[in-house]
């Protein structure tokens, strides 16, 4: 066995772990938010200031009991957490959150792996974790499942039109898809976020839709489907459903990061530092918009995403075109 | 930029079916006590009277057909976009008769109502 190899398994196994344990402390964080957001004050029983809550959900999630309804669809309705989960987890291999280092002797990259493709690659798997949502709501055999998974579908699929296009932007500006040459780019000149700021502007708000949160989270929305897609969930089943949404929704504040914000890039602290720092302001924000904002009637929403964003990132599209094509952005 | 740089790409597959197989086998370790009721899909505690699987508004089909028709026009667009500061002048030109296609085509669904949702 190579050795080197034996170096990128580890350092997989290491950020996966990291990355899912952000998912428990990000979920914490959240409600402990939204509680001062309503003048409570969130879990704070389970350990020191509720510290340990994540450990007793698990404890909790895993002796719930497992059953499948009736009228559901018994493999699809089994597979498709998991492939959410499996598109969630993949994912970040390509964010980038460090320059390379050197221990034991051996060279580290601060990346899974630097692709030249790695802009399409996270699309094409938040593409793939779309069909955990979809067949899930289809194969539950319950009617809120099912509306919720069309929803899900007619909703991220038009969103993704508008947050594609406004990362064309930046991918003019560092002549490159690979997510470590944008960052490097950044570095060389300024944060994209002060030469694109409309694009900035769409990609958050496709961002949020794209993960289902508020006030886009028309496919779960409790007040009217109950739950959407998963409302025959439970368990870890449900957990799995969890994590995947808020592992996209890390990977996607990690992508705004790297895009807009200069990634792991920054003076004094080291890399990863940078890009936790970051993407903790984008997931503040997240949940800011949750505690603030109602959720949108669905066809407001549709219309938001193709006569609001599309054409807005269109433009954006065009004048970026003509500023770099130019040379005015050298 | 070798083919061994995607190699990790399937150690990170292999780590996100692990993460979903794990938790998979962790929810088979209560046995499952199915009853009638237990069973039913949720209905606000009605027992269901109509067929599930019926049939919905076409607006999410036509939504759906649009999205392909925009996002295979992303996927050229994102060549262009990584070589346009080298193509300049030229590369500006095909670059914005391939945009123009895109907001014509955007104009005419508009103009037949098709991003209106009934």
């Amino acid at each position: 066995m190579d050795e080197r190899f034996l170096v990128v398994v580890i350092k997989a196994a290491l950020v996966v772990f990291v990355v899912i344990t952000a998912f428990a402390y990000t979920l914490l964080w959240e409600r402990k938010l939204i509680g001062r957001f309503q003048a409570r004050y969130g879990p704070n029983r389970a350990g020191p200031i509720g510290y340990l809550q994540p450990l007793a959900d698990v404890v909790k999630l895993i002796f719930k009991e497992d059953f499948v309804p009736k009228g559901a669809n018994r493999l699809l309705f089994q597979i498709a957490p998991m492939i959410s989960v499996f598109a969630a987890v993949a994912a970040i291999a390509v964010i980038p959150w460090g320059d390379g280092f050197e221990i034991f002797g051996y060279n580290v990259e601060g990346v899974g792996t630097d692709i030249e493709i790695g802009v399409l690659f996270l699309f094409a798997l938040s593409g793939l974790g779309f069909y955990g949502l979809i067949l899930g709501g289809w194969a539950s055999g319950n009617k809120y499942s099912l509306l919720g998974a069309a929803r899900t579908a007619a909703q991220l699929v038009s969103y993704e039109v508008a947050m594609g296009l406004s990362v064309i932007g930046v991918v003019m500006m560092a002549q490159s898809l690979s997510l470590v040459d944008i960052v490097h780019a950044q570095a060389d000149t300024a944060w994209y976020i002060l030469f694109q700021p409309l694009g900035f502007l769409i990609f958050v708000v496709a961002a949020v839709a794209e993960t289902n949160r508020a006030p886009f989270d028309m496919p779960e929305a409790e007040s009217e489907l109950v739950a959407g897609y998963h409302t025959e969930y439970g368990g870890l089943k449900f957990a799995m459903f969890f994590l995947a949404e808020y592992i996209n929704m890390i990977i996607i504040s990690a992508l705004g990061a790297t895009l807009f914000l200069g990634g792991f890039s920054g003076p004094f602290l080291p890399g990863f530092v940078w890009l936790a720092l970051k993407v903790a302001v984008l997931l503040f924000f997240f949940i800011w918009l949750r505690a603030t904002l109602p959720r949108l009637r669905y066809d407001r929403l549709m219309k938001l995403g193709w006569k609001v964003l599309l054409p807005l990132a269109t433009l954006n599209l065009v004048v970026t075109a003509i500023v770099v094509a130019l040379g005015f952005a050298n | 930029m070798e083919l061994s740089d995607y190699l990790p790409i399937l150690i990170y597959f292999a780590g996100g079916l692990a993460v979903a197989g794990a938790i998979f086998s962790l929810s088979k370790l209560v046995k499952s006590k199915p009853n009638p009721s237990k069973i039913l899909p949720y209905e606000s505690g009605i027992l269901p009277s109509t067929p599930v699987r019926q049939r919905f508004s076409i607006d999410f089909y036509l939504t759906a057909m649009l999205f392909i028709v925009f996002d295979i026009e992303l996927a050229f667009l994102y060549p262009i976009a990584v070589t346009l500061r080298d193509d300049g002048l030229v590369g500006l030109v095909v670059l914005l008769v391939f945009v123009f296609t895109l907001i014509e085509a955007l104009a005419y669904i508009w103009k037949k109502g098709a991003l209106e949702w009934r």
